[in-house]
């Protein structure tokens, strides 16, 4: 009998005494739902993390922390349409933490093969990149932070303005505001 | 030209320029199973054997308040009578008014490095249910590479040899570690035990060989603790919300059980066949409320569907804990996953050699249902001779899932990997051996989040 780990089936679906039939939601207390969130979150978590720590090693201890936190408290979580917030919140105290406890010790290379995406600079100029890139480390953590939430987390305004606390809209012009400053500031040198 | 417009061509430099890696894909996966596997062993199983006289009696004081006050929906009343069903916690509903048979107590096996509990057995006139949980062998890796179980799905064998193939099976899997709940038919009545073969490999690739294991059954509730069902009926919601935007789905409230610690609710999605296939509730859309509009914390079970109807049911159900809490408690279900039927296809040239690993970005549009998807890309996975098959699909905003086979060759769907409120998905089939040359793949159906609001109010439930 095929069994469907993912717990949705596609089948006629059916009132009566076959629960294999039908749409299958049938699921260990609270595992579905933390495994969808798991599911559309874990990457944009990691990256987040790695992009804070440059670090592979200590990304994936970091991840693996956050979830297990999220993992925890989750059957105490019922904030729907929080879930970006909440995790992002979690993460970055686990950040916090690490920094702590590590003050001392300075970030590894920012040009570590093993943490930045080579696929996603084809096609453009490698040193025009490197020089967004060292313009951006140069701004102020706030507004570094808003382009690591939007760029590498890739998380929608709303969900940026909720772990912020901020209006979404003023979440969205900060950032248009701040890409104009780059621009203007990289063509100034261009030029 | 304002700044969100100029800002635009220069998105993608940034985003380039800081984009960092993804996670090593079997870091993520073995991650996923730890975390999954956590909660499979968080569920409570109620492991202290009680029927107690007088936590009963409470619970019939509570069920006639229950009873005296329970309205649905702010103008219909209408009554919570006691069933002829008790509940046993994570296993089911059991008819009371027949004679029944549990599990006299919980059975612990080992066998080659693996751990297999059977939970609970209810046997009733109408069926056998099993509860059982299997620890797999080995390190936890061997499995979760596969992807898959250490069990296939066990029969039970009868006192005189016959055997009993299970109906269904439902739960959920945190590879290695499981829980399934197997549904058969009816035992005989004479049967006081039942022997459960369960199909059980080492190793991903041997061959299965049947772990028998010997059930004594007993007749009285002493070795578990039973809770009286509390039918609403009519089974109706609150008037005027039971369609609320003329979507074809109905949602109810049916049954109510109050244990020590939390209540059961379990309804029930009734829905137009002419329009759907098949719907279930997005339970991450589903929200119960009290008196104050305060959201109250529940936690999804297993549905114990054991009325029969037509093909255009499903069951629903949580927990949630009213007490200390002011009613009346109201349950909105903001959206459904409904199944559209479709017959769209596409045709897929997987090349003279194709291997494992192997991937194709496309660009294919294709109308199922009425509704725009695109297939983005199709990739070959496999180990051990097993050969998977995915594509990736852009939709519509509320498309979450499609389901397809390949007219050329036969092919067993697996999972669903469409994130609910997002509309691009992988969705694969497994092929008995790897596909070549030209192929027609059908798209069958379309899953959809279909947003709206049912709401059911109950009052009267007591809080205290």
């Amino acid at each position: 009998m095929p069994r469907d780990e993912q717990s949705l089936q596609f089948a006629g679906g059916a009132k009566g005494k076959n629960p294999g039939a039908g749409i299958r939601m049938e699921t260990a207390p609270a595992a579905e739902a933390f495994e969808a969130v798991y599911d559309r979150f874990f990457q944009p978590v990691y990256r987040y993390i790695l992009s804070r720590v440059r670090n592979v090693p200590e990304a994936e201890d970091l991840a693996s922390q956050t979830f297990l936190t999220a993992l925890e408290s989750f059957p105490r979580f019922r904030e729907q349409g929080r879930t970006a917030a909440w995790l992002f919140t979690i993460a970055r105290n686990k950040i916090v933490d690490f920094y702590r406890q590590r003050s001392a010790s300075p970030l590894p290379d920012d040009e570590d093969p093993a943490v930045f995406a080579d696929d996603s600079n084809i096609g453009w100029d490698i040193e025009f990149l490197l020089s967004v890139r060292m313009r951006i480390s140069a701004l102020p953590e706030e507004e570094q932070e808003l382009i690591r939430l939007r760029y590498v987390a890739d998380l929608s305004f709303s969900e940026i303005a909720a772990l912020l606390g901020k209006r979404e809209d003023a979440v969205k012009k900060s950032l248009y505001r701040l890409i104009a400053r780059v621009r203007n500031e990289l063509e100034d040198r261009h030029e | 030209m304002n700044n969100e417009d100029m800002a635009r061509p220069w998105e993608d430099a940034i985003r380039a320029a800081v984009r960092v890696r993804d996670a090593d894909p079997g870091f993520t996966r073995r991650l996923r199973g730890e975390l999954m596997r956590k909660t499979v062993k968080e569920i409570p199983i109620r492991r202290k054997p009680a029927f107690r006289p007088a936590w009963a009696a409470t619970m019939i004081v509570i069920a006639v308040l229950l009873g005296a006050f329970l309205v649905i929906g702010p103008e219909k009343v209408v009554a919570a009578l006691q069933s002829l069903f008790g509940y046993v916690p994570d296993a089911g509903f059991l008819r009371m008014d027949q004679p029944f048979r549990i599990l006299e107590r919980e059975i612990k096996e080992e066998r080659s490095g693996a751990t297999l509990y059977i939970r609970q057995v209810l046997a009733d006139g109408g069926r056998t249910v099993v509860v059982y949980e299997v620890d797999c062998p080995g390190p936890e890796t061997q499995w979760l590479k596969t992807s898959t179980y250490c069990t296939d799905a066990p029969s039970l064998r009868l006192p005189g040899g016959a055997r009993l193939e299970a109906l269904g099976l439902s739960g959920r899997s945190g590879l290695p570690y499981y829980r399934e709940r197997a549904e058969y038919a009816a035992l005989p009545p004479d049967a006081v035990s039942v022997a459960l073969i369960l199909p059980f490999r080492a190793k991903p690739g041997d061959p299965a060989w049947p772990w028998t294991v010997e059930i004594p059954l007993t007749s009285t509730a002493q070795s578990a603790t039973v809770y009286p069902v509390w039918e609403v009926t009519p089974a109706v919601p609150a008037a005027g919300t039971e369609d609320p935007l003329g979507q074809g789905i109905r949602f109810t409230v049916d049954r109510i059980v109050a244990m020590e610690e939390n209540y059961l609710l379990e309804g029930s999605l009734e829905w137009d066949p002419a329009r759907y296939a098949s719907a279930a509730p997005d339970y991450t859309q589903l929200e119960i409320a009290d008196g104050n509009g305060e959201l109250c914390a529940w936690e999804k079970v297993l549905p114990d569907s054991v009325s029969g109807g037509a093909g255009n049911w499903a069951a629903w159900a949580v927990r949630f804990n009213p007490r200390g809490r002011p009613g009346p408690f109201t349950v909105s279900a903001k959206s459904m996953i409904v199944e559209r039927p479709a017959s769209a296809s596409f045709e897929m040239d997987f090349g003279p050699a194709p291997f494992i690993g192997q991937t194709w970005a496309l660009d294919i549009p294709i109308r199922a249902a009425g509704y725009a998807l695109r297939v983005t890309s199709a990739w070959i996975d496999g180990n051990n001779g097993t050969v998977f098959v995915f594509f990736s699909f852009a939709g519509e905003r509320n498309a979450v899932a499609a389901g397809w086979e390949d007219a050329d060759q036969q092919t067993t769907p697996i999972g669903m990997d469409g994130l609910e409120g997002f509309s691009i998905f992988d969705i694969g089939a497994e092929y008995g051996h790897m596909p070549v040359g030209r192929h027609t793949i059908r798209v069958l159906s379309i899953r959809l989040m279909l947003s709206g609001e049912w709401t059911v109010r109950l009052e009267g439930i007591p809080a205290e």
